[in-house]
């Protein structure tokens, strides 16, 4: 299978940056372009278009940290930033908008309530996205939560 | 704007359809998850799971910033509860409820939410009108302003031949539109002639339904 | 790839656009930067070194010297400060950043103006040489004619967003210097005589007002910091390789300018370079060496063996005759591609001046279709074409716009010296990744010396040549009040401060539900 578009979503947390050096080696392979989005998830006690000043720095911030990223790899990203009420179905919508071939998703090993959970947006995307999902689950952090 | 829909069920799911397809913005709020489930599957993801006269989930709901909030569950206690939560905790503008037990719509109207649709009575009165055989059968109450839109059918008796200024018409009533059968529907002059089988579209003040069926009653239809 | 799944009504997005309106990566390395600061200085050589001898005649090597020294301190304040804040707008966000906004449009507005003469000179000079294959371009009108149509073109081709292709650029570099060690090797090896040089230097030494105004203008010769600066966005870990950048233009600047100056005054005197070869001096040093130098001879200075001799004099005379042909086609495309690169940068400097909202926006407007920001473009290309106007009837334009090059470069590399002294003062704590060494102790704080000097240098200077040159002081001063004027009433408009820094940079929102644009 020719990968030749990948979409990376990415939330600011711990295993982003393993995801997109993943991705860049997945991509030199194939020559394959890179998305990396940010989605925001906008809670419903605001409007959709909200600005949430600290969100979006935060997003900058992590979307700037993954261009210098793919740069050290030598492999160019372009990066995306959303609004949504929940990034699930963003994340299929923009795969399918851009018709890309695989998605790669990043799982912080969090435990709620000690039971470790796939999240809603990555329950969503396994369930609906039409293109292939890699999902790929940190390391086991050896300090102990 | 932003609606938000207490109850998931074909009504509540059509409602947030028409909201959608209208450019608003619809919140479902459903207890069951199987039923939440669909709905999120049908429509996107604007379906909260829990119960709508719960204040936390309301909050969840983003129910500060809402326009307009409607109960349209089968159960008249949950729509009753999850209105008056907000109309008096959030003072959202425009509360609607679905009453589906037309004894229990004095309460709500005791209780201070105006907007009420009764199922009963919205179906009884299409039924009505589908018959043919009732005189009278109201088509829409218009609770803000006092008024309602009824349907009223002259029958064979006194009345027919005589021009409309002789109706004896509450107080405050308007007749909108003569719609006859075969011909062209008009609005009335006060010297159109009345025939038997006409129907009159009129607007008269809230309560006067009763004076109304008794200016049409002088007439009584042939045995 | 079939897709099955179909959009949601109830699911909308909305797509927010980046602060970085246009995705600059970050792909240079040392030296891609070096090579696009080199295309920057590599030109002006070719105008420069007539320009100072016209003012300051004999002392030309001397004050080239000099104005390197404040070169150097020049590149050293912007490789710290550039390190320290790897964002393009070079004098201009440092200014921004030590002091406050005011200080950074003018930094920015000063640095326009030397942005947009450079422009006119190199445009003004392509005609000059091309003169070696056409006499008529030595005529004024024909001349200013000639440099407006490139401008003119190159307008248009910015505005339609031809985009520079880098391996011509560095192509023309490495021919560039390739030549230039050619022209010097030649110079030294057969002409070079210490007496009659230093005779051309006393003989002909300037008066010392001429003096200070010759090292004033020579800073023409050493431009370039300014496109490292812009860059460094886009360069790979700035924080090293800025500075690296830096000093190795500043090395291979030196060597290649000092040797040129030598190579001419040992072709020519400077009365005839001034004469003759003021608006193409190397084209002068290209002719003289190819009528100084006489092939059979100089091959004889070197081996007794026949052969070798017949071998060496027969290269050395088809290298003398390509000499000048070389200069001419080289700087005629130097040239021009160096006030492509003004045009260029004088777009990249006001978009940034106007992200930090020290310009109006209405300025860098993107075109729909060909997304350049087209307004500023034509805007300078057309100011570029006003100062070269006087060309048609002035013959002294040359030296005019000399003068106000200095004033625009001198204030603006004023501001960058006292902007890395006021952040050691100010903020001492911030991370330097390239922090000067030769530092003086002064109330707690270190100041490094090069700063020190460099402010001292180029603000005494840019003083001297205000008081000497009433066309400089009038021209200069207004283009800085037009500066100042649209600057408070634009931030009046916005309801911004004028002395603080704003620097929020609020993204902009993209409504309506998504659409790739």
């Amino acid at each position: 299978m020719e990968i030749k578009k990948i979409l990376v979503p990415v939330c600011g947390n711990s295993v982003d940056e393993e995801v997109i050096k993943l991705a860049c080696d997945l991509a030199k392979k194939s020559k394959a372009q890179i998305y990396v989005v940010y989605i925001i998830e906008v809670p419903r006690t605001l409007p959709l278009d909200a600005q949430i000043d600290l969100e979006i720095e935060k997003a900058e911030k992590l979307l700037t940290q993954a261009e210098d990223i793919s740069a050290e790899q030598d492999c160019e990203i372009e990066t995306d930033l959303f609004q949504a009420r929940e990034a699930g179905p963003g994340i299929v919508d923009e795969a399918v908008e851009r018709k890309v071939e695989l998605i790669i998703m990043g799982l912080p090993y969090k435990k709620r309530l000690s039971v470790f959970n796939l999240g809603n947006a990555s329950r969503y995307v396994l369930r609906e996205s039409p293109c292939p999902v890699l999902l790929y689950r940190e390391a086991i952090s050896l300090r102990g939560e | 704007m932003y609606i938000i829909i207490v109850g998931g069920g074909d009504l509540g799911f059509s409602l947030a359809k028409e909201f959608f397809a209208n450019g608003h913005e619809a919140l479902i709020i459903e207890k069951d998850a199987a039923r939440c489930e669909e709905v999120k599957q049908e429509l996107g993801s604007i379906s909260i799971c829990g119960s709508g006269s719960e204040i936390a989930t309301l909050d969840r709901a983003g129910i500060a910033r809402t326009d307009m909030f409607i109960a349209v569950t089968r159960e008249d206690e949950e729509n009753l509860a999850a209105c008056q939560i907000a109309k008096q905790k959030f003072n959202v503008p425009r509360v609607i409820a679905r009453v589906n037990n037309p004894r229990n719509e004095p309460i709500f109207a005791k209780l201070g939410i105006d907007y009420t649709v009764n199922v009963v009575g919205l179906v009884m009165e299409n039924i009505k009108v589908l018959s043919g055989i009732f005189p009278l059968a109201r088509l829409f109450s218009f609770k803000d302003r006092g008024t309602e839109l009824i349907l009223a059918k002259i029958p064979d008796g006194s009345l027919v031949g005589r021009p409309l200024k002789d109706l004896p018409l509450p107080e405050g009533a308007v007749v909108t539109l003569l719609i006859r059968q075969g011909e062209e529907s008009k609005i009335p002059v006060p010297e159109t002639v009345l025939r038997a089988g006409d129907e009159l579209l009129c607007l008269i003040p809230g309560g006067s339904e009763e004076s109304l069926q008794a200016a049409l009653g002088q007439g009584r239809p042939a045995p | 790839m079939e897709s099955k799944w179909h959009s949601k009504p109830g699911d909308k997005f909305i797509r927010r656009t980046r602060a970085k309106a246009h995705p600059l990566r970050r792909v240079l390395g040392v030296l891609g930067l070096f090579s696009a600061g080199y295309g920057d200085v590599g030109s002006s050589i070719y105008y420069a070194l007539g320009l100072v001898v016209l003012i300051a005649a004999g002392a030309t090597p001397v004050v080239l010297l000099i104005a390197g020294i404040f070169y150097i301190f020049t590149s050293l304040s912007y490789a710290e400060g550039t390190a320290m804040m790897p964002e393009a707008g070079g004098s201009a966000t440092f200014a921004r950043h030590a002091f406050n906004d005011f200080w950074g449009s003018i930094a920015g507005w000063a640095l326009a103006f030397s942005y947009i003469i450079t422009m006119a000179i190199s445009a003004y000079t392509v005609p000059a040489y091309l003169g070696y294959f056409w006499k008529q371009f030595g005529n004024p009108v024909i001349g200013t004619g000639f440099a407006t149509g490139i401008i003119l073109f190159l307008m248009c081709l910015n505005v339609m967003g031809i985009k520079r292709s880098s391996i011509l650029n560095i192509g023309f570099i490495v021919l560039d210097i390739v030549t230039q060690v050619l022209i010097i090797v030649l110079a030294v090896l057969f002409l070079f005589n210490p007496q009659s040089l230093f005779h051309n230097i006393t003989a002909y030494w300037p008066s010392t007002d001429k003096l200070i105004f010759g090292i004033a203008v020579a800073a023409i010769a050493y431009t370039g910091i300014e496109t490292i600066s812009q860059l460094s966005e886009e360069a790979k870990h700035p924080q090293v390789s800025v500075p690296r950048a830096y000093i190795l233009m500043m090395v291979v600047v030196l060597i290649l300018f000092s040797g040129i100056s030598v190579a001419g005054f040992s072709t020519m005197t400077p009365v005839e370079m001034a004469s003759e070869w003021a608006r193409d001096p190397v084209a002068g040093i290209a002719s003289g060496l190819s009528l100084a130098i006489i092939p059979e001879e100089a091959a004889a200075r070197f081996s007794s063996n026949p052969a070798t001799v017949i071998v060496l004099s027969a290269i050395l005379g088809g290298l003398l005759k390509i000499l000048p042909i070389l200069v001419a086609v080289l700087a005629a495309t130097i040239l021009t591609v160096a006030t492509n690169a003004g045009l260029m940068g004088i777009s990249r400097l006001t978009f940034s001046m106007g992200r930090f909202q020290l310009l109006p926006p209405a300025l860098f407007s993107v075109h729909p279709k060909f997304k350049t920001p087209y307004r500023s473009i034509i805007l300078f290309g057309f100011i570029a074409i006003l100062l070269l106007i006087p060309g048609f009837f002035a013959p002294d334009t040359f030296v005019k716009l000399g003068g106000l090059y200095a004033f625009g470069s001198l204030l603006a590399f004023a501001l960058a010296h006292a902007s890395i002294l006021r952040l050691r003062l100010k903020h001492p704590e911030f991370p330097r990744p390239f922090k000067l060494k030769a530092n003086i102790k002064f109330g707690g704080r270190e100041l490094p010396i090069t700063a020190i000097l460099g402010l001292v240098a180029t603000s005494g200077i840019w003083l001297v040549i205000i008081v000497m040159y009433p066309y400089v002081r009038w021209v200069g001063f207004g283009w800085m009040s037009l500066g100042i004027v649209v600057y408070c009433i634009f931030r009046r408009r916005r309801r911004l401060p004028l002395w603080q820094t704003s620097s929020k940079i609020a993204p902009p929102l993209l409504t309506n539900d998504k659409k790739l644009s």
